[in-house]
């Protein structure tokens, strides 16, 4: 029982021819006297002789394939695979599909909107509007207070000049004897408001670069340096040596062109 | 080019042989030349380049038959195997050769995947154990041993078919 076991199980390898002569020798004189082990090796050899006919059947298909343009076509598709495996083409495909002649006017539509908004952006956010300090309730950029702070400096100095201007004509024009009485209180005290305007006006002049216009003012300045240092006992004589000084420094007719100029803002 | 002329019949009964479908089996043929033509700077020099092309065109009918022949014969038939089988034993019917092979060739699907590539490669493809323990890089032993189990798996499935039990 036990030598048809091992005989069956070495059927396969001596059907495929894997057995050694003597073992294949003892399997073969087994056969020819064991009716139930010769039946089994007919089961095995019908199991194996279909599978190698179906070699014949691949042998069949084969017949109907033209072997001669097989490599042909097996070259291009290797060729069109590889090219379209290439990232460059992959990319050039991507970027084909997303400019589709239909979706232009979109990507027109998008761009236009881009480049408006980056124009009212630098429009309207110019540098310091937007940095509102907190708990600020209005705010107002650097650049814009300068221009307001050098228009109020410019109107300052117009006024300060305007008054000075008054100031001195009343003076000169006053004749000798009666510009004791009129300078009796306001000259003076014009004079040395003035003057503490004028200390305000330094800065401002400084600020803008204004210069012409501060030397024209310190000229000023010193003159009412002189009108403050005024008294009711004022003479005849210091009387005209001021007038003189006015006349000598041609201070009216540099008033009158310096408030041409701030007016036209070439200072 | 060349290459191709020179191997394509050998690469196509291979994979013929896994899915005994022509279109299937061009497909594999092509899919294997293309990789091939990828892989072949790590083709070692003075390789056996036969059984190099061949464990690529095994592998690749692998990955292809698990992806779409899982259930798919099955399906083509309505019937699984053990249906086929017990109706046929009832039917005491005498079978034709073309019966007898179709029962096979399901009865080979079923069998586990080493067996079944070894089997094909053996039987189908008629390569010698050598040149399969080489493509498919075990011991010619494995390869005996495998063989053995797959008939046996075999005659145990077809044992119903052939009038008497495995």
């Amino acid at each position: 029982m036990s030598d048809c076991r091992n005989i069956q199980n070495g059927l396969a390898a001596y059907l495929s021819g894997d057995l050694s002569r003597d073992s294949a020798l003892s399997v073969k004189e087994h056969l020819a006297m064991c009716p139930k082990c010769k039946n089994e090796f007919e089961n095995i050899k019908k199991i194996l002789d279909g599978a190698d006919s179906l070699h014949d059947d691949i042998r069949k298909v084969m017949a109907t394939i033209d072997w001669d343009a097989l490599p042909g076509r097996i070259t291009q598709a290797v060729f069109d695979k590889e090219k379209a495996a290439r990232p460059e083409t992959k990319a050039r495909t991507f970027w084909k599909a997303v400019f589709q002649p239909r979706w232009r006017p979109v990507y027109a539509g998008v761009a236009a909107g881009l480049v408006l908004g980056v124009i009212l952006t630098l429009v309207f956010l110019k540098p310091g509007v937007l940095r509102t300090p907190p708990g600020a309730k209005y705010y107002a950029s650097n650049e814009f207070i300068d221009r307001v702070e050098f228009q109020m400096a410019k109107r300052e100095t117009l006024d300060y000049l305007e008054r000075s201007e008054y100031l001195i004509l009343d003076f000169i024009q006053s004749p000798p004897g009666k510009a004791q009485l009129l300078q009796k209180d306001q000259p003076a005290q014009k004079a040395k408001d003035l003057l503490s305007k004028k200390r305000y006006l330094n800065q401002q002049l400084d600020r803008f670069q204004m210069a012409k216009a501060k030397e024209i003012c310190n000229q000023i300045e010193f003159l009412f340096l002189e009108l403050s240092q005024i008294s009711e006992e004022l003479t005849a004589d210091e009387i005209e040596k001021i007038q003189k000084l006015v006349d000598q420094k041609q201070l009216l007719l540099k008033i009158k062109l310096l408030k041409k100029e701030i007016e036209k803002s070439e200072v | 080019m060349t290459l191709t002329r020179m191997y394509q019949k050998k690469v196509f009964v291979l994979t013929y042989s896994f899915f005994r479908n022509k279109e299937d089996a061009l497909d594999l043929v092509q899919e294997t030349f293309l990789r091939i033509y990828q892989k072949i700077n790590t083709f070692e020099k003075g390789g056996n380049f036969e059984g190099w092309m061949l464990q690529i065109a095994k592998n690749l009918c692998i990955d292809y038959y698990r992806k779409n022949y899982g259930k798919r014969r099955e399906l083509e038939s309505g019937k699984t195997v053990e249906e086929l089988n017990i109706a046929d034993a009832r039917a005491e019917e005498a079978h034709s050769a073309s019966d007898f092979k179709e029962i096979l060739t399901r009865c080979v699907d079923k069998l586990a995947e080493r067996q079944r590539t070894i089997f094909i490669m053996r039987h189908y493809n008629q390569m010698k154990n050598e040149e399969i323990a080489q493509v498919l890089n075990i011991s010619l032993g494995t390869v005996k041993s495998l063989h053995f189990k797959a008939i046996q798996n075999l005659r145990a499935l077809i044992g119903p078919y052939l009038g008497c039990e495995g």
